[in-house]
């Protein structure tokens, strides 16, 4: 059943996309991702334009990730002094992506941006993630315990000034890393339509040293607010959120993730990481495989402004 | 709008064929051919469920005792345009191993659809100059660019014109066919004007060109109104007109549907 998306301005079919939802949330419930950064290029390689896909996927991020910062809200998760700080650096990160959002749109630039950015995260991303599963696959093989990190061991981060105290992480550190963390999360949800917690977890674990029964709740605390942030300014400043596209998406997305979540619970975590750093792998490669390879058509058309 | 069912249309030809014939009926002191034409619907609403729609186009060629014979049959050139538009057309090069757009031309005047139908090949309707003048084929098409650097290729030579045409006749946003008109009787004519789903909306015309023995006897135009309806015609106009309050319902929106499968789905 094809249906006409208002924004976008095409038509698409109602399954292939409920269904896209269905499967990205499915994946995300078993990792317990946000899954922006598989639906993004998704929408792309299915012909959404690249703005209306960032746009539009903001606004489902919000949908995948609020009833978790809830869940974890009600079990005193969030440490909600942390999350304050993250957030101002994450609005001055948000509003400068979708300046540059535009910047580049006009330009003519913006899906070469995308696909960069995102050869670039996933990239890195994913092949430090293989790094360390595999190291923890080998240790478990070898039946070697798990290296546990010292608290209190001292990094460069410690040695900026304006320091804070955070009571709920019990950690006491400058502002200026928590805000920098912000800052790159906000300009990534705004260039790429991700949700962040790929960056912003393991920042929190390694650079801040935030343990562990706070670091997803306050992330997903910190999502759900840059996410909103930036739905509402792609929505003001460029149009490209389409409503109808978002509803399907997130009726995929919430029924998938249930079962995910299920499929997760039979996996081991080491196991999970590194099928997880495969797929983010395997999209890196995809994209960067349309940045190098001849394109069959060279012209590409940007239509603008209609006379009315 | 969608196909309409065999009996609807049957009905829908009956009626158009009706109304063709009375508006020709009344007499006047015409000397040359009179063109009268009419539409299937002037009125397309893009709903939710549209995939595309056609619009079918019915003329008659009415002469008189005056009209003076003419030896060959008549041809119909039918030009139906959308709202112009500004269109950017780039070409990507390779940069440092990765396909960049390094090269564009903008053109101000483009149609955001064009379909040019006829009987018969344009260029046994008509000569060149004829075409040209009247912008009836798509090679004739009259694309207007900012002024370039007097030394730098014209936007004409360069390429991007024909990448232009190539690109948007993909899209079936172009279409030029010479089989597009047909003639169920010497004087009654039919074309189908085929919408795809992406069409822009806005004001369109159709001009019915009534060609004899290479000249131009008759124009007539028809417009059709291409609007969306219902909920997509909301989402549009609150996207377009009201952005915050737009961009803060998706966000309301996505909170609530994520709290509430929260809630539907809890197990414990």
């Amino acid at each position: 059943m094809q249906i006409y998306l208002p924004i976008a301005e095409l038509s698409v079919n109602l399954f292939l996309i409920f269904g896209m939802g269905g499967a990205v949330g499915f994946l995300s419930g078993m990792f317990g991702v946000g899954g922006g950064f598989l639906m993004t290029p998704l929408l792309i390689f299915t012909g959404i334009p690249p703005a209306v896909a960032v746009g539009t996927e903001a606004s489902q991020i919000v949908a995948s990730s609020v009833s978790g910062a809830i869940a974890h809200w009600r079990r005193r998760g969030i440490d909600l002094r942390l999350g304050m700080v993250l957030l101002i650096g994450g609005v001055i990160g948000s509003v400068a992506g979708i300046w540059l959002f535009r910047l580049f749109r006009a330009l003519g630039q913006i899906d070469l941006v995308i696909s960069l950015s995102y050869v670039t995260f996933l990239g890195i991303v994913g092949a430090l993630m293989m790094l360390e599963s595999i190291r923890a696959i080998a240790r478990a093989q070898h039946g070697k315990p798990p290296i546990i990190r010292r608290r209190g061991q001292h990094i460069w981060v410690h040695g900026l000034p304006f320091k804070m105290r955070f009571k709920v992480s019990g950690i006491y550190v400058s502002a200026i890393p928590v805000i920098g963390i912000g800052v790159v999360v906000g300009l990534l949800a705004a260039i790429m339509g991700v949700g962040g917690g790929f960056v912003m977890v393991p920042a929190l674990i390694y650079i801040l040293r935030v343990p562990t029964n706070v670091v997803i709740g306050t992330s997903l605390f910190q999502v759900v607010m840059i996410t909103a942030l930036v739905t509402v300014l792609h929505a003001t400043a460029n149009q490209t959120v389409d409503m109808i596209l978002a509803m399907i998406l997130m009726a995929g997305g919430v029924i998938g993730a249930q079962f995910g979540a299920r499929a997760g619970q039979k996996l081991k975590g080491e196991q999970l990481r590194a099928l997880l750093a495969l797929m983010v792998l395997a999209v890196c490669a995809r994209l960067a495989v349309t940045l190098v390879a001849t394109p069959d058509e060279l012209f590409s058309l940007t239509l603008e402004r209609v006379h009315r | 709008m969608s196909e309409p069912r065999p009996h609807r249309r049957h009905a829908l030809i009956a009626a158009i064929l009706i109304a063709v014939a009375t508006a020709a009926a009344p007499g006047g002191q015409a000397k040359a051919e009179r063109l009268i034409t009419a539409v299937s619907s002037d009125k397309v609403s893009i709903k939710s469920t549209f995939t595309g729609a056609e619009i079918v186009l019915f003329g008659t060629i009415e002469r008189d005792a005056q009209t003076v014979a003419r030896p060959r049959a008549y041809d119909i050139v039918i030009v139906a345009r959308g709202p112009s538009q500004e269109i950017v057309t780039r070409r990507k090069s390779r940069l440092v191993g990765i396909w960049v757009n390094l090269e564009s031309q903008r053109y101000l005047n483009a149609p955001s659809y064009l379909a040019i139908l006829s009987n018969r090949p344009l260029t046994e309707i008509a000569d060149p100059l004829v075409l040209s003048r009247f912008q009836l084929s798509l090679a004739h098409l009259i694309l207007r660019a900012p002024r370039t650097d007097a030394a730098a290729p014209t936007p004409e030579t360069n390429g991007f014109r024909e990448a232009l045409l190539r690109l948007m006749r993909q899209r079936a946003h172009y279409i030029e066919d010479p089989s597009g008109v047909e003639f169920l009787s010497p004087a009654l004519f039919k074309a189908r004007i085929p919408l795809p789903a992406s069409v822009p909306v806005g004001e369109y015309r159709a001009d019915v060109h009534l060609f004899g023995d290479g000249a131009l006897l008759a124009r007539s135009s028809k417009q059709i109104s291409i609007r969306k309806a219902g909920v997509e015609q909301l989402v549009t106009v609150l996207a377009a007109e009201m952005p915050l309050l737009y961009g803060l319902v998706a966000v309301v929106l996505a909170i609530f549907s994520g709290w509430f499968a929260g809630i539907v789905f809890r197990r414990d």
